[in-house]
């Protein structure tokens, strides 16, 4: 996994303006290799946010579950950030997140995965990941 | 399927019972499991506070980072038959660090006590009985501190459990060291 983006994208799922906690979406499906990154905002109280880190970024764990087992990652966490990376409203603290989920050249594995984000004990929704298309007749595991 | 609903009790005893500590069986259920009230999915319950005295590491005999999961799930989600503590996977979360673990839950198991490790022929009479709508339960009594490579350090871990599309609740445990007797 890597990461490349702290905005909100077109695929960033929307929050009430009392939101509390984590909320992940998939990108759209390419119609080859499937989704490509999970897309994601936390908001949180500012006590909350602060007890957690300067940039609650760092804190973001994602679960990626298949049916074999469960990998956790924490792919910001060694990130630098700057301080409009996170927004400040009132008293709540927002931020934005996109995380990829396989390199441009690399094999999309056959799902289903389930992933989700963790921030502090706040868990976010779960989103389902079915694989890639499969072309009739493919090698399972392999992307087309 | 009813909302999943549990009761745990973080300040009542975790320590295991004689019948327990006789059979020396992660799974079998003993003090500090969740009760799962309704519904289906994952629960665990923790000490607020886990002591250790040893460095650098954390080490099982030491400290009893004791994490008790309970599980209930239909028969045969995901292909598991009634086996579902197996594929379940805790997670640890340095709150200070942000530094994440995972372990799964098969490291909590001692030796030899897992039974039916050679499956059953393929052409064995399967029987008819239509388990659609029945759920089996599951326990677990893990240390992480067995499970986990845990530096020994004061801090707080965020941990959950996870098992494909389903998550745990999350509970906060503070690593403290632990003061010496007078």
């Amino acid at each position: 996994m890597s990461n490349n983006d702290l905005s909100r994208t077109r695929d960033t799922p929307a929050i009430a303006a009392d939101f509390v906690g984590v909320k992940v979406a998939l990108s759209p499906a390419s119609a080859v290799r499937g989704p490509m990154a999970l897309v994601g905002v936390f908001q949180l109280s500012a006590a909350q946010a602060d007890a957690i880190d300067q940039y609650p970024h760092r804190a973001l764990v994602v679960t990626l579950a298949s049916t074999a087992g469960t990998m956790v990652t924490t792919p910001l966490r060694q990130r630098v950030f700057f301080p409009d990376d996170v927004q400040r409203v009132a008293s709540q603290v927002r931020g934005y997140f996109r995380v990829d989920l396989v390199d441009p050249g690399e094999i999309v594995p056959a799902g289903p995965f389930w992933l989700t984000v963790s921030l502090g004990e706040h868990l976010s929704n779960v989103v389902a990941f079915a694989g890639p298309p499969q072309p009739a007749g493919a090698h399972a595991g392999l992307g087309a | 399927m009813d909302e999943f609903k549990f009761e745990i009790d973080r300040d009542g005893s975790f320590e295991p019972e004689a019948f327990w500590i006789r059979h020396n069986n992660p799974r079998i259920s003993t003090r500090g499991k969740p009760k799962i009230i309704s519904g289906v999915g994952i629960a665990i319950n923790a000490p607020r506070e886990v002591q250790f005295s040893e460095g650098p590491r954390l080490s099982p005999k030491d400290a009893q980072f004791i994490v008790c999961v309970a599980t209930r799930f239909v028969y045969d989600m995901l292909g598991h038959g009634s086996d579902f503590m197996d594929h379940l996977t805790l997670v640890a979360v340095d709150a200070r660090t942000h530094q994440s673990y995972e372990a799964s839950a098969l490291l909590a198991d001692n030796s030899n006590i897992r039974d039916n490790l050679v499956p059953p022929p393929s052409d064995m009479l399967q029987p008819e009985t239509d388990h659609t709508n029945t759920t089996i339960g599951e326990f677990l009594r893990a240390n992480l501190a067995k499970m986990i490579d845990l530096p020994a350090v004061e801090t707080e871990y965020i941990i959950y459990a996870s098992l494909g599309p389903y998550r745990s609740n999350t509970l906060t445990v503070k690593l403290v060291h632990r003061k010496p007797s007078p």
